[in-house]
């Protein structure tokens, strides 16, 4: 009896699995091969399940990593009109530039639209800018929350700050009873998306399509307001500049000299494999501070990426297809975050029951709280209208050298922006883009 | 011919001949040596944190002393993962290694010898003005030629084979320039005519004759290219497809890229390891040739 009941919860389950899935489109009549560039982990067992449901197509996948070298390698098989994958996988913010060369399909040709609601609206903004081409199929997000030690927040009596007013004053307590030898939080100096993702949480536009040209506003108001609250918390000394992923990092991180910081989604699996016994189960994670008390939770987002199909692929339906199937199908989203940490784009993948597992890393590392229902929270907070330009890896460069003289002193925050605005304009430009 | 006029007759062994009557060297001044001792210490750092680091485990990375050793047991660790991770790929672009810098550095070298010959010996039509051109293609920075040379694989189909990174690491312009130098100062041009009268083919002339005598430039020539061919990345990088086509160049890189990027197990201590591992042939091919290569650059420097 017991059994027939496991069973019949298991077929259950199989079948609430099976509804979760919309319905895809119609797999091709005869046999095919596509060729996919993907660095996500353990993909080659994903698609062995694509394949068993659809016979007719086999996949044959290209690891190299990701990072310029993929990049490099996708953008010569385009510009040589020949050799290019059918699916490749391109991280939101080098969408623009790879839309730009004309080598990317437009999905909405192949249905891709019908399928926008099955995405946490946000995504689909970065890959449909315009809300009719469709240039890509969003593939794994980092909405922004707040990582934080619990142990030494107890330690200083500090309840995790909701807000950024919250924020400055808790920094203000930790640095005077710790004798500065805590920070409270970590300025990523080297990472303008990181930065980004801050701004875009409270509203900030750093790029706009206009028509055949663009609007570039790297210091808008949102940008200004953060860095200047930012810049004056290092100033004071309560809030430390040491450069993401570096030994540095991970030294403080886990020795308890650093107290918070913003993290996108793929990030605690990060702390959990850098720190592996150091401090584990001290972090938790909270919501992303806000500039007013009370509202909806707002947020930005850091990474990610999408699938995009060439305009070289001769079977760029199926194309379509297998991109659709391995970011919507519970099988491919849970299979991606099991295996890479992957956070979904997908609606329904927010409350993946594999997410929720806290006896498992990331979770485990953090006290075993849910910190998936924290960060999917998130990520329905992320505004939708945040635009990337195919100029962004000069920006990307440039944030890193202005933000650089800001910390030396020979810049205010206001100026830095200003400087980054205006040097990248005058990159874009010469480089042939309509753009004010 | 201008290098005829000159007594330059034997190779390196010679060359080496006046040293010993020069007056012995005074010894490095106590500042000397302590300059050089620090310049030594400052080039060799790295190469000792390579060393320590094979002794880790990832976690000890971050939380041990950089620049001591850890345990030995990981570096056993260490080594059965580099060999065994996706199925003891590592071996197969060792493997690949090997083969596109041994075909290169050999292939080249021949192609180079014979051209460099055929420039320093012979008068032929339009021999300055080619001999200018392959000069000029040595300006031509590698990164330039990849798109042309994918379009080329593309069309006559060998992209994604051995041969579309062999093929165009045989071309080696800067080894032709060498070997004409080597040619004209190893190989008297008397003592190829004085072998043409004693009626010698031109094929022994050159296969037999010849070619030991520039033997210094042969191993010069052949080791820069399997130096360049060892450490190519961007033209396997566009032009393979399957990883197990990969050289070790481009099979690190795209661990090292998996290992930053999000929710993987990072395995940097192993991707250390296995550097060292693709520095060992190089470290070896110029202790063990280095000096016939040095012997045949003397040469060539007291041609002036």
């Amino acid at each position: 009896m017991k059994k027939l009941v496991l069973s019949l919860s298991a077929l259950l389950l199989a079948g609430s699995a099976l509804a979760a899935d919309p319905v895809f489109p119609k797999g091709p009549s005869n046999k095919i091969t596509l060729e996919v560039w993907s660095w996500v982990p353990g993909l080659d067992k994903t698609v062995t399940a694509f394949e068993k449901a659809y016979p007719n197509i086999k996949i044959k996948i290209l690891n190299l990593g990701g990072g310029p070298a993929t990049y490099t390698k996708l953008q010569t098989a385009i510009k040589a009109g020949a050799g290019a994958p059918d699916v490749a996988q391109v991280e939101y913010g080098f969408l623009p530039a790879f839309a730009d060369t004309g080598g990317l399909a437009d999905l909405s040709k192949y249905g891709a639209n019908d399928y926008k609601k099955y995405f946490v609206p946000w995504t689909w903004g970065q890959v449909s800018p315009d809300g009719k081409a469709v240039y890509a199929i969003p593939q794994d997000t980092g909405p922004f929350a707040m990582v934080y030690r619990d142990d030494l927040l107890k330690k200083y009596s500090i309840a995790a700050p909701k807000t950024w007013a919250d924020y400055a004053k808790a920094a203000a307590t930790v640095k005077a009873k710790s004798n500065g030898a805590v920070k409270f939080g970590n300025f990523y100096a080297t990472f303008a998306p990181w930065f980004m993702a801050l701004a875009w949480a409270d509203g900030g536009q750093f790029f706009k399509r206009d028509g055949d040209g663009w609007v570039q506003t790297l210091n808008n108001p949102a940008a200004k307001k953060s860095l200047n609250y930012w810049n004056t918390m290092i100033k004071k000394g309560e809030v430390g500049t040491l450069a993401g992923f570096s030994a540095d990092y991970w030294n403080a991180a886990g020795a308890g000299k650093l107290a918070t910081n913003m993290e996108a989604a793929w990030g605690p699996g990060g702390y959990a494999g850098s720190l592996g016994t150091k401090s584990a189960g001290m972090w938790r994670v909270a919501p992303l501070p806000q500039w007013t008390a009370g509202g909806t939770i707002k947020s930005g987002n850091w990474g990610g990426s999408s699938n995009v199909v060439t305009t070289q692929s001769k079977n760029p339906q199926a194309a379509t297809l297998f991109a659709l199937w391995l970011n919507l199908s519970t099988t491919a989203i849970t299979a991606d975050w099991n295996n890479g940490g992957l956070f979904p784009a997908s609606d329904a993948g927010l409350s993946l029951p594999a997410l929720a597992v806290t006896s498992k890393n990331p979770s485990k590392f953090f006290g075993g709280q849910n910190i998936s229902a924290v960060y999917a929270q998130a990520s329905r907070g992320v505004n939708v209208n945040f635009e990337w330009a195919p100029w962004f890896p000069f920006v990307n460069d440039n944030y890193t050298k202005q933000i650089d003289r800001m910390l030396k002193g020979q810049l205010t925050p206001d100026q830095a922006l200003d400087a980054w605005q205006a040097e990248s304009l005058a990159y874009a430009k010469q480089n042939g883009f309509t753009v004010k | 011919m201008t290098s005829t006029g000159i007594e330059q007759p034997q190779t390196a062994r010679t060359a080496r001949a006046p040293r010993p009557s020069r007056p012995p060297r005074e010894g490095f001044s106590p500042l000397q040596w302590g300059l050089l001792f620090l310049f030594c210490i400052y080039s060799l750092l790295p190469l000792w944190w390579v060393l320590t680091t094979m002794t880790k485990s990832n976690g000890q990375l971050y939380s041990t002393f950089g620049l001591w050793f850890a345990s030995p047991s990981n570096f056993a660790e260490n080594v059965q993962l580099l060999f065994t991770r996706e199925n003891g790929i590592f071996a197969r672009w060792l493997l690949n290694s090997f083969l596109y810098a041994g075909v290169s550095a050999i292939g080249s070298m021949m192609f180079a010898a014979m051209g460099g010959y055929a420039f320093a010996k012979f008068q032929f039509r339009g021999r300055d003005a080619l001999f200018t051109m392959i000069l000029a293609t040595i300006m031509v920075p590698s990164t330039a030629l990849a798109l042309p040379i994918f379009l080329l694989m593309q069309q006559i189909g060998l992209i994604n084979t051995y041969w579309a990174v062999i093929l165009p690491s045989l071309v080696n312009p800067f080894g032709l320039y060498l070997m004409r130098l080597f040619w004209e100062a190893g190989f008297p041009t008397d003592l190829m005519e004085a072998a043409r009268i004693d009626g010698a083919s031109e094929g022994k002339i050159f296969w037999q004759l010849g070619l030991p005598l520039v033997r210094g430039g042969l191993v010069t020539v052949a080791l820069f290219s399997f130096v360049g061919a060892w450490n190519n990345f961007f033209l396997p990088l566009v032009v393979v497809n399957k990883d197990t086509l990969f050289p070790l160049t481009l099979g690190l890189s795209v661990w090292n890229q998996t290992s930053s990027s999000s929710g993987q197990d990072p395995i940097y201590t192993v991707i250390v390891l296995g550097a060292l591992v693709s520095i060992l042939p190089l470290i070896i091919a110029f202790l063990s040739l280095g000096r016939y290569w040095q012997g045949g650059l003397t040469s060539g420097a007291t041609k002036g």
